[in-house]
């Protein structure tokens, strides 16, 4: 489930649009510029004005419903949380208060503004990322770090692990069915199942990881034999589109 | 001789004897396959033979010079090795900036290196592929990769290490067409590793055997297959068609002067008996 | 557990980049010596940080709330790498989860990886330390590792959220961080054990099928220790 949410928008950033083919420093620099004007200016407006101009893109590229909705939901809900807790906890003007089961709520003016300004930077921001990803493959954004002069290891391990996560995941996966088919994940909720689940579990990620130990061996073998000075990236193969 | 190897013994740490004095001899230009069961020590054999394995007693000499006196460098211009699992080779999120790893190392100027890239993808027959990430590639796909990015090094010889391993007939097919290209076409040296034997008559020049760190047997396919015990005992066998001959002779008396080991030696050895034209193999 | 972009105001956003960016720079100089010596080192640590990364995402049973969650990963990675390497990787597993699951984001990054790297980290490489060095079992100095990690990130990132709501004062702080902290108890604490439980399970399952790895990577000193 995880893994059908990354791959649509990876899958999705390698398609041929406008946006795509656009150099990724500009489009880091323009979302880090947008983001830092949703967080740190005052008032409504610009986080609307933004989530606007990011949905536009969205519909732009036909960005199916489901990966915007996937990934803007999960931190909206989370966001709302947050804006019912502002609303109810900061103190100032009231504006009305509430009796709910017994309990007397107030709800502040402070609050609300607090609330909803959070909320809608929330949501503004998710905005501008899932417009930075589904527009910009990881490498080409890894080059990209790389020209800010993000410290190049940092950008070597995110290259490496993008492109072996793919590999170690179906790995997992088989695994996880092996156990699966083997009983290894039993219902949760009974005792006895969730101690197996558990179990099962660890030993899972024990065998990714000695799997991806030996892996490393054999790719650095393999790096060897093509001359490997210490250095991972670097070696960018121009795109001549 | 492109290689030759001299009483190569090599010991893992946990004691265990992988190869316990290997010899062989590989002339260039041919296409050599190195015929093995499973943990007959093809892959260690051939991560020596490469340098990244360090053997404790023997000699190998690559176009003559022994191996210890080549730099890293010079070494890998000359030799390519291709990994069994093409995940372990690449390693870079897309095929071209894969492919262009080895000639940078290289330190070839940037026109050389995609001029390289390009040919080696070229020859592959993926050159659409460069700019994909590789996680998006089918199996098949990742193999010609992996060799991509070992021919962009322009080696003399090839080292691949069951470079048919996971793939579909189709697929074996293939990759073995795209060898013997290579071979004939390019005249890059192939040295492969498998123990597929149907694979060995159909390409090889030359073949070894490899079993329990000991090369037993070496030769052209005939006269290597023509040693049937010992083929066995190596836990391998004949390629199916020289086993059906072989019982043709044994069991219907067919006239079987030599076994055929591919399907077209089988078919004459078939039409000369049906015909009583017992001349082609003699009575 | 991440702090989402548009939770934290941008002085504090700044300040966290700040302070993890000290702790990171010394995993980043660690790694870069490293490499300087062991060529191996730096693939080692992308396939580590594709298996840690892996870990995180992995779903795991959170029987109380009846839902499943993911464990931080980095108190198991700094048993296995050290704390300061596994902070580098856990800048490069919220960046890539920022970028494809919308978990954190960009401006609250820095905050994100001080919590979840630095804290995590620290807090798991020190009661793995303190529990070899007072004598305990591989696989129980695991467990306590990967809860009392798993707690520590639940509390900096419940302090995080109280000190960077619009608006807080220092009366109200206390009040917000308990707020947060009650908010997400019901699942970090559960979660919190069980990260231990997994960190525990996995690093005894290492030590018994492969205790070679372990002293490569100098978890473990001589060759008893698979033993257990």
């Amino acid at each position: 489930m995880v893994k059908d949410s990354y791959l649509m928008v990876d899958a999705f950033a390698q398609r041929d649009n406008v946006f795509t083919r656009m150099d990724a420093r500009i489009k880091v620099s323009l979302s880090v510029l947008a983001l830092t004007a949703v967080i740190a200016l005052p008032g409504f407006i610009l986080p609307l004005i933004i989530f606007a101009l990011t949905s536009s893109l969205m519909l732009a590229v036909r960005t199916p419903l489901k990966i915007v909705l996937g990934r803007m939901l999960p931190p909206v809900i989370l966001g709302f949380v947050v804006f019912l807790l502002m609303t109810f906890f900061h103190q100032g003007s009231q504006v009305l208060s509430l009796k709910v089961l017994g309990l007397e709520l107030e709800i502040y003016r402070e609050g609300l503004v607090l609330g909803t300004t959070v909320l809608l930077r929330i949501i503004s921001s998710v905005s501008i990322l899932l417009c930075l990803s589904l527009t910009t493959p990881v490498h080409e954004l890894g080059y990209a770090l790389l020209w800010f002069r993000i410290p190049r290891v940092i950008v070597e391990i995110l290259l490496l692990t993008y492109r072996y996560l793919f590999v170690l995941w179906d790995e997992g996966m088989r695994i996880r069915q092996a156990q699966a088919m083997r009983l290894g994940y039993p219902d949760w909720r009974n005792p006895a199942g969730w101690k197996k689940a558990v179990n099962s579990t660890s030993t899972l990620m024990a065998m990714v990881f000695i799997r991806a130990y030996d892996r490393a061996e054999n790719t650095f073998a393999a790096m060897q034999t093509r001359g490997y000075n210490g250095e991972v990236t670097g070696q960018r193969f121009k795109k001549t589109a | 001789m492109i290689m030759e190897v001299h009483q190569v013994q090599y010991t893992y740490s946990d004691g265990t004897k992988a190869l316990e004095g290997v010899n062989l001899q590989i002339p260039g230009g041919q296409f050599t396959i190195l015929l093995g069961p499973n943990g007959s020590g093809k892959t260690t054999f051939f991560k020596v033979i490469t340098g990244l394995l360090k053997p404790e007693q023997g000699d190998i000499n690559i176009e003559g010079r022994p191996l210890q006196e080549f730099s890293r460098e010079e070494l890998y211009r000359r030799i390519g090795f291709v990994f069994q699992d093409p995940n372990d080779q690449l390693f870079a999120p897309t095929v071209g900036d894969d492919v262009a790893f080895g000639p940078v190392n290289l330190k070839l100027p940037p026109d050389e290196v995609s001029k390289r890239v390009r040919d080696a993808l070229e020859m592959v027959g993926i050159p659409h592929l460069i700019n994909k990430p590789v996680h998006y590639l089918s199996y098949g796909q990742k193999k010609r990769a992996a060799i991509a990015g070992v021919l962009a090094m322009k080696p003399g010889i090839i080292i691949l290490d069951e470079p048919t391993a996971g793939l579909d007939p189709g697929g074996v097919r293939e990759i073995m067409q795209l060898l013997v290209k290579l071979n004939k076409k390019e005249g890059i040296s192939i040295l492969m590793a498998t123990h597929d034997v149907d694979l060995v008559p159909l390409y090889a020049d030359r073949i070894f055997i490899l079993h329990m760190g000991h090369i037993l047997l070496a030769g052209t396919p005939a006269e290597v297959f023509s040693r049937k015990e010992i083929v066995r005992g190596a836990q391998l066998r004949l390629p199916r068609v020289a086993h059906l001959a072989e019982i043709l002779a044994n069991r219907d008396h067919l006239a079987v002067a030599e076994l055929p080991l591919t399907i077209g030696e089988a078919r004459k050895m078939i039409l000369s008996n049906v015909n009583g034209d017992v001349d082609a193999y003699g009575s | 557990m991440h702090i989402q972009d548009g939770f934290l105001v941008g002085k504090w956003a700044v300040a966290w980049y700040g302070a993890a960016s000290v702790f990171v720079a010394k995993g980043v100089y660690d790694i870069t010596q490293r490499t300087q010596k062991v060529m191996a080192y730096k693939p080692l640590l992308g396939l580590v940080s594709a298996a840690v990364f892996f870990i995180s995402l992995l779903p795991i049973p959170v029987p109380v709330t009846g839902t499943s969650s993911h464990p931080a990963g980095t108190p198991v990675a700094a048993i296995l790498v050290g704390p300061f390497v596994s902070m580098v990787l856990s800048v490069v597993a919220l960046l890539l989860q920022a970028l494809f699951f919308a978990h954190g984001g960009l401006s609250t990054l820095g905050a994100n990886v001080f919590s979840m790297g630095v804290v995590g980290s620290l807090t798991g490489f020190g009661v793995f330390w303190l529990g070899r060095k007072a004598g305990l079992s591989l696989g129980i100095a695991a467990f306590l590792a990967g809860a009392f990690g798993d707690l520590a990130v639940y509390l900096s990132t419940s302090f995080q959220l109280a000190l960077g709501m619009p608006g807080v004062h220092e009366q109200s702080l206390l009040r917000a961080f308990l707020t947060f902290l009650a908010l997400f108890m019901p699942t970090q604490l559960p979660l919190a054990l069980l990260e231990g439980l997994v960190t525990g399970g996995m690093v005894t399952y290492i030590a018994k099928v492969r205790p070679d790895i372990l002293r490569k990577l100098g978890v473990v000193e001589d060759v008893e220790e698979g033993k257990n």
